[in-house]
C-alpha cells in the first residue's frame, strides 16, 4: 500500500490504525493479467472488432424482430378471439362465474371448440423466440450489464453522454 | 484540456498525462493511451477485488471485465468524467455479481447486515507477539487482511477504496452511489471495527 497515504488526499492526521494500515502490502498483480487486458481490447485486430460488432448487431435486430412479431401476433390472437365468438365465452364467464361452475366441462368444451388455435400457436413460439432472443441479447459478451451500471440505465450512467 | 494532447507530437507523455488526457486520446482512437490507463489502474483494481472477494482468480476475472467494459463505454463516456471512481464502480458491480453467484456457496463473502460484526471480529486474537515480530514473519499481512475480510461488506469496502485505492470521500460517495456523509460515517465504524480487531497491535506498537 502506498506509504504516502492520505498525503495527497485529505489533509488529515494519520492517527495509528492508519499507520498500521500503512504497512499492508497490495496483492502482487499475475503478470499475465495486463497482456490479457490489453489483448481483449486495445489488442483486438479490426477485423475482430468489427465482427463482434456486427454479432451484437445482428442480436439486437433479432430481438427487435421478434418482439415485433410478439406484437403483432399478439393483435391478431386479440381480433382472432373476437371473430371466433371465444370473447363473448369469457366475458360471459367474468359475468356469470356461478353458472360457469355449475357446469365447467360444457364451458371448456365450449372455448376450445371456438379458440383460434392457429393464432395462438403462433403467439406461443413467437413469444419463445422472442424469449430466446433476450436471453441472447443478455449473455452476449462484450454488452454492458445493467449490475454494471447499478441497475441504472446508460444515461444515468456517471460520466454517460447525456 | 489539461495538458493539452491534441496539440503534442507522438512523443507526448502519456506517463504523466491526467486520466482526462488519456481517456480523451483513448477515445480518439490512441490505443497507447489506454493502455497506460490499463497499467495505471490494474493494480488498485485487483488489489480491491482481492480484498473484496478473497480470490485472486475472481480478481482477475474482475479488472479484466472492468476495462474491457471501460473500453466498450469508450464512446460513451464524457471527456471530463472522473475515471476512477468510474472504475471503481464497474469492478465493485462486478465483484457484487460474482459475490451473488457465489452466496450459497460462502455466505460469509455476502453478508451485508451488521449485527453480529463486532462480535466476529472481536474473536480475533489479542494477545501475541510485537508488531515487528509479525511483519518479519508475514503475519502481519495475513492479520490485517484477515481483519478487513472480516468486516461486512459495506464497511470493507469504503475501507479498502480508502486505503488500498486511496480514494477521496467523494470519490468513495460516487464509487457507492451514496452521500459523502455516509462513506465518512462508514469509514468511521469501519475504523472502529478495525482497531477493536487489531487492539492489541493499534494501541501499542504502532
Amino acid at each position: 500500500m502506498n506509504k504516502n497515504y492520505r498525503s495527497k488526499m485529505d489533509a488529515e492526521e494519520n492517527d495509528d490504525l492508519d499507520r498500521l494500515m500503512m504497512r499492508l502490502e497490495s496483492p502482487a498483480v499475475p503478470s499475465s493479467l495486463v497482456p490479457q487486458i490489453l489483448a481483449q481490447t486495445v489488442g483486438q485486430s479490426p477485423a475482430t472488432a468489427m465482427a463482434r460488432q456486427r454479432a451484437r448487431a445482428a442480436l439486437w435486430a433479432v430481438y427487435g424482430v421478434s418482439f415485433v412479431l410478439v406484437a403483432v401476433c399478439a393483435v391478431l390472437f386479440g381480433q382472432a378471439l373476437h371473430a371466433t365468438g371465444t370473447l363473448d365465452y369469457l366475458a360471459f364467464a367474468q359475468a356469470e362465474w356461478g353458472l360457469v361452475q355449475d357446469n365447467p366441462t360444457l364451458f371448456r368444451d365450449a372455448v376450445l371448440g371456438q379458440l383460434p388455435w392457429g393464432n395462438c400457436a403462433a403467439l406461443l413460439v413467437t413469444l419463445g423466440g422472442w424469449l430466446v432472443a433476450t436471453v441472447a441479447v443478455l449473455r452476449a459478451p462484450g454488452l454492458p450489464r445493467s449490475s454494471d451500471e447499478g441497475g441504472a440505465p446508460p444515461h444515468a450512467m456517471p460520466g454517460a453522454v447525456r | 484540456m489539461p495538458g493539452g494532447w491534441r496539440g503534442r507530437g507522438k512523443g507526448w507523455d502519456r506517463q504523466t498525462a491526467t486520466d482526462e488526457v488519456l481517456l480523451v486520446a483513448a477515445q480518439g482512437g490512441d490505443s497507447a493511451a489506454f493502455e497506460m490507463l490499463v497499467r495505471r489502474y490494474t493494480q488498485p483494481l485487483y488489489a480491491f477485488a482481492t480484498r473484496i472477494l478473497g480470490s485472486a482468480d475472481d480478481a482477475a476475472d474482475v479488472a479484466q471485465h472492468t476495462f474491457i467494459q471501460c473500453y466498450n463505454s469508450l464512446p460513451r463516456l464524457r471527456s471530463d468524467t472522473p475515471l476512477r471512481p468510474w472504475l471503481y464502480r464497474v469492478a465493485r458491480n462486478r465483484c457484487l455479481d460474482l459475490l451473488r453467484q457465489r452466496r450459497t456457496a460462502n455466505v460469509e463473502h455476502a453478508r451485508n447486515d451488521d449485527g453480529d460484526e463486532i462480535d466476529s471480529l472481536a474473536t480475533l486474537p489479542d494477545t501475541g507477539p510485537s508488531l515487528d515480530a509479525l511483519a518479519e514473519r508475514g503475519d502481519l499481512q495475513r492479520l490485517i487482511a484477515g481483519a478487513i475480510g472480516q468486516l461486512p461488506q459495506k464497511y470493507r469496502e469504503v475501507v479498502v477504496l480508502r486505503y488500498e485505492g486511496e480514494l477521496t470521500f467523494a470519490e468513495i460517495a460516487e464509487t457507492l452511489g451514496i452521500p459523502e456523509n455516509s462513506a465518512k460515517t462508514l469509514f468511521q465504524r469501519a475504523k472502529t471495527m478495525l482497531r477493536l480487531a487489531l487492539r492489541e497491535w493499534v494501541d501499542t506498537d504502532v
